[in-house]
């Protein structure tokens, strides 16, 4: 295995060469991207979810609000018309579906880059002042012990959430795993010698902080992040499912929610609940297995 | 909080019976108390909270004379009773699946249960919940599809009911316990007393002995730090089979905004999640020699 990568190294040439070969960030996720089946599977399963979310903006098979389907009060089993069935109001369901991976994964994604934002700046700082050090991770610890669900439940109730006030939530109650691991590998990384370089040399704190210690801790990040996501789509889910998330939404939480609440099981409508939970936990595990493939990528870095 | 109960309250009585605001206004002032400054208020009730046992979190709105805490406290015996069954079948399960996929690791067995355990990990709980009542209760009418007895709660009735939610906690909680085994037992597999041991000459029934109660110990209290979470999961999948545990009261508290109720419920929660996470710190010198906290 050895002797053939230096064999190539030395064939091959130019900037695109070297950056696949390299062992900094971007060559590993380069190389975990390209062999690893993982997350190549990951990927695959996240890209379809992406793409199936920009043909719903452009193309919908049908309005999925408004009943389309003749045989109104009785939802219709799924046909080539129909390829989910259609709603007890007569929507269509495989409409529906794809209309609501905007909601989930937009919600996903967004609570995730809220909880990276506030894991990252408290961790860093944690980890590299030591007077933020006690508070902050005082308060990591308070977060860490609530649980996150009941009180997401309990909050939500008062508030009333939008798609975007319950990322804010969620990533409030989030973040202190991120910054509590972040803090570790930041305490360590504090006394490497190119830290005490930088800091001789009067480059400015701020910089070092939130240049070259996030630089060095971006596997880390990336890799809570995507599990990040996953929890939050699920955790949105939950909500909707309890009845207080923003099920106007209409992503697949909200559509789970609204078949239950309508009795579809009762009335036999099972394509109706079926393809949304599928989705989320073919979505989740998509993103688990990135996570678990970069993380394994980036721990022989 | 959003507005003033007591106002909200006396409008939907007045208009269901037809009687004057200002009469059920009144009446309803007598019961609840007449409106106090925040601070005072919200002092006064921080006492009624801490100060008195069992805590005084008022009545329930919606069924009046009784007490939040006693219908939280209700509800928290069905939770704890699925939470400690489930998860002692879910981690003994998880002791044996973990560690053997950690020593056949890599291999064909492990390489497949891995992403089929992410895959469960990920499956919402409650969505499983309500597949499970579909073929279970409505197509196959094997099982009851709610509730947690008929009329009377007797062993067996309570045990029919519990084979579902049970089923549903264990398939999406497990996952996670086996992920956790699998790793410990893989850094317990690679470290030098393994190898000594293997050296000895012991026989491979007492190294795997020795190999599983070496990783027992970091997911014991894993498991007892994740209750929080688990108790999220359960929540949802209570709601889902209606089974009248925590999750149906706090969802049902909710839709009609039975405040006292809610609060209380969380705050029980909290507790059981506080006293599982000291339960994790002392249990780990128990169960490992090497912590201490003598010094």
């Amino acid at each position: 295995m050895t002797t053939t990568t230096t064999v190539q190294t030395t064939k091959s040439r130019g900037i695109a060469g070297r950056i696949f070969r390299g062992n900094g960030f971007a060559a590993v996720l380069l190389r975990a991207i390209l062999k690893r089946s993982d997350v190549k599977v990951g990927l695959g399963i996240l890209g379809f979810f992406v793409l199936l979310d920009i043909i719903s903006v452009f193309y919908l098979p049908y309005d999925p609000l408004s009943p389309v389907a003749i045989s109104l009060l009785n939802p219709a089993p799924p046909s080539l018309k129909y390829l989910f069935g259609t709603t007890n109001l007569g929507q269509d369901v495989f409409s529906q579906w794809m209309y609501g991976t905007r909601a989930t994964l937009l919600v996903g994604f967004f609570a995730a880059l809220l909880t990276a934002v506030l894991g990252v700046t408290t961790g860093i700082i944690a980890g590299y002042i030591k007077l933020w050090d006690e508070p902050l991770m005082r308060a990591a610890d308070v977060i860490l012990t609530l649980p996150a669900l009941p009180l997401l439940i309990v909050a939500a109730a008062f508030f009333k959430p939008s798609d975007f006030s319950v990322a804010v939530l969620i990533a409030v109650l989030s973040w202190a795993g991120m910054s509590r691991t972040l803090r570790s590998s930041v305490l360590s990384l504090k006394h490497l010698p190119f830290v005490e370089v930088a800091e001789l040399s009067n480059v400015p704190r701020w910089k070092i902080m939130f240049v070259d210690m996030f630089k060095h801790t971006l596997p880390l990040i990336l890799t809570y992040s995507l599990f990040a996501v996953g929890g939050a789509i699920l955790t949105v889910a939950s909500l909707d499912f309890i009845g207080v998330g923003p099920v106007t939404d209409y992503s697949w939480g909200s559509m789970i929610s609204l078949a239950n609440d309508n009795n579809a099981l009762l009335q036999g409508a099972w394509w109706w609940p079926l393809p949304p939970g599928l989705s989320i936990a073919i979505l989740v595990t998509g993103l688990a297995l990135i996570a678990y493939g970069l993380e394994a990528a980036f721990k022989n870095m | 909080m959003p507005g003033n109960f007591v106002e909200t309250y006396a409008s939907i009585i007045s208009g269901a019976h037809h009687l004057p605001y200002a009469n059920v206004l009144a009446r309803l002032e007598k019961v609840f108390g007449k409106p106090q400054p925040l601070p005072v208020a919200f002092a006064n009730y921080m006492k009624q909270i801490l100060l008195s046992f069992p805590p005084n979190f008022g009545p329930s709105f919606q069924y009046y004379p009784i007490s939040a805490w006693s219908i939280v406290l209700f509800a928290l015996k069905w939770t704890l009773l699925l939470l400690g069954i489930s998860q002692i079948i879910a981690w003994g399960l998880s002791i044996f699946l973990g560690v053997y996929m950690a020593l056949h690791k890599n291999q064909f067995i492990d390489r497949t249960l891995q992403p089929a355990f992410y895959f469960l990990n990920s499956i919402p709980g409650f969505w499983l919940a309500l597949m499970f009542i579909f073929i279970f209760s409505l197509e196959l009418k094997v099982l009851p599809p709610g509730q947690a007895y008929t009329v009377y709660p007797t062993p067996v009735s309570v045990l029919i009911h519990m084979i579902l939610p049970l089923a549903v906690i264990i398939i999406t909680s497990a996952p996670s316990h086996v992920l956790v085994i699998r790793s410990a037992a893989i850094d317990v597999i690679g470290s030098d007393f393994v190898a000594a041991t293997k050296a000895q000459g012991l026989s491979n029934r007492r190294l795997l002995a020795r190999v599983m109660r070496n990783s027992l110990i970091p997911s014991l209290t894993q498991m007892f730090l994740s209750i929080g979470y688990l108790i999220g999961g359960i929540i949802t999948i209570e709601y889902a089979f209606s089974y009248p545990g925590m999750g149906t009261i706090i969802a049902q508290s909710v839709a009609i905004e039975d405040f006292p109720v809610m609060q209380a419920a969380f705050y029980v929660i909290t507790l059981v999640v506080l006293l599982s996470n000291l339960a994790a710190d002392l249990m780990y010198p128990l169960i490992d020699p090497r912590v201490s906290y003598a010094d």
